[in-house]
């Protein structure tokens, strides 16, 4: 269990370093998304996972997103209309390379993070679209999805759930009592609005109750542009009982790919994450568009 | 998108892959506004009818009523078409086509990322895909192409058995 150091460091207000991106990570090494390049290039994936090890990070995240039944389903009208035109493992293909995803990055630890703690997180978003809460599944249908999901992950070692890029208090709700009942620690991560609350309008002082008392050890921001990400730690910080953190993407979003942008270069990062280590972040790293290099220059803020 | 197609000065407007009768009619009314020829190619869904459905019957004969100068039958496996345009006639005297996919449809596994994928091709090789197309044709099709995972290869094929104009 590598899960024990990093609760141990949280509880003494030790600062935690999380990767950077991956799926961006991959586009920005001239390799298409397609298939999270699990099965196709896997020594490439588990090599950006080593990188950001080499990097410092304590904690590596999978390359897992929306990797679901749900996401390859949603393209058919329904289970008739799939298995009719459907290639024949869609019913396995999603839960076969979540598990991938996960072992790669264990495989990545073993080779290259033998002499310290790095803990494997198992990173999965919202079911739906993670901008459209509008779309939240109900709440049963949910949980028996994150019952497999979450199931899936702790079978194939993962040592955490960073369930992130979440928009709405109920879907997180559902995330870590599930999480909870199998025994994974979990970590949330919120997307803030420009406004400092989530898109559905809840504020981040709610939210972080609500994961409090769900047994949730640790709440970020992550997903947002660094500006975002500090209007909502001004409203995170002092409602937090539990660790807090925050890691933003840089760039811009532009479906399906993403822009990358020379607006925050490393050095630059690492400035926004003193600053949220000033307003009481524990837990610093980078989403979309952040690389090795910006893990590295976090470093600095142990 | 039909002003921007008929600014751009497209020849007609192929409203395909349509899955509704309503939306169907909305393209085609949207077409025919923008004084572009429309043609509305329809799902077939595995039941032989709409993905919605609805019967291709009722879809043939609205959009007749709307303006479309040709109904089509698509983005369906080879033998869903051949079936689909087996029943065309009886619908309508007007010009109707088909155009199948072939292999299966292998979604990404990243919602985001939409770039239909077909797998298995390789089972519909142009002389196949021709040899299918020709039931079409017997049917009383008079339009017919290829759909997802057809390359030009396969239009030439098509090509070559009709013949030069």
């Amino acid at each position: 269990m590598n899960y024990e150091p990093l609760r141990e460091k949280l509880q003494k207000g030790g600062t935690v370093i999380l990767d950077g991106a991956i799926g961006t990570e991959i586009l920005r090494r001239n390799v298409t998304w397609a298939d999270h390049q699990l099965t196709t290039k896997p020594e490439f994936v588990r090599g950006i996972h080593e990188d950001y090890i080499r990097a410092g990070a304590d904690v590596i995240s999978t390359n897992s997103f929306q990797l679901s039944r749900r996401a390859l389903y949603n393209h058919f009208r329904d289970d008739a209309h799939r298995h009719h035109i459907g290639a024949k493992d869609l019913d396995e293909r999603a839960n076969l390379l979540l598990a991938a995803s996960v072992r790669l990055a264990v495989e990545a630890r073993e080779r290259v993070a033998a002499k310290r703690p790095v803990a494997v997180a198992a990173a999965i978003t919202t079911l739906e679209w993670c901008f459209r809460p509008d779309l939240v599944p109900a709440e049963e249908q949910a949980r028996r999805e994150y019952r497999e999901l979450f199931g899936i992950v702790k079978q194939n070692g993962a040592d955490l759930v960073l369930f992130e890029t979440v928009n709405s208090i109920g879907e997180a709700c559902v995330a870590a009592e599930v999480a909870r009942e199998l025994g994974l620690p979990c970590w949330v991560g919120f997307v803030p609005a420009k406004t400092g609350k989530l898109f559905t309008g809840e504020t981040l002082g709610d939210a972080v109750e609500a994961m409090q008392k769900r047994g949730v050890e640790a709440v970020l921001l992550n997903c947002a542009p660094p500006d975002d990400i500090t209007t909502g730690m001004k409203e995170l910080a002092p409602r937090a009982k539990v660790a807090t953190g925050a890691y933003a993407h840089i760039g811009r979003f532009n479906p399906p790919e993403w822009m990358f942008t020379d607006e925050y270069p490393p050095s630059r990062y690492q400035k926004e994450c003193a600053g949220w280590k000033q307003m009481g972040a524990r837990v610093l790293g980078g989403c979309c568009g952040t690389t090795p290099e910006h893990i590295a220059a976090l470093q600095a803020l142990r | 998108m039909a002003e921007v197609f008929a600014a751009e000065k497209v020849d007609f407007l192929l409203a395909e892959s349509m899955n509704t009768i309503h939306e169907a009619k909305a393209a085609l009314a949207a077409g025919r506004a923008a004084k572009l020829p429309v043609w509305v190619s329809f799902v077939i869904g595995p039941e032989g009818e709409l993905l919605s459905r609805e019967a291709l019957a009722d879809a043939v004969a609205e959009m007749e009523k709307g303006g479309a100068e040709a109904v089509l039958v698509s983005n369906a496996p080879p033998a869903d078409i051949t079936r689909a345009a087996g029943r065309m006639k009886s619908f309508t005297k007007a010009p109707f086509g088909a155009f199948a996919h072939i292999g299966r449809f292998s979604p990404p596994s990243w919602k985001f990322d939409f770039h239909p994928q077909f797998i298995e091709t390789e089972e519909w090789p142009p002389a196949r895909y021709q040899a299918e197309a020709r039931q079409w044709k017997d049917a009383g099709a008079r339009i017919v192409g290829g759909c997802c995972g057809t390359t030009p290869a396969h239009t030439r094929a098509l090509r070559e058995w009709l013949g030069r104009r």
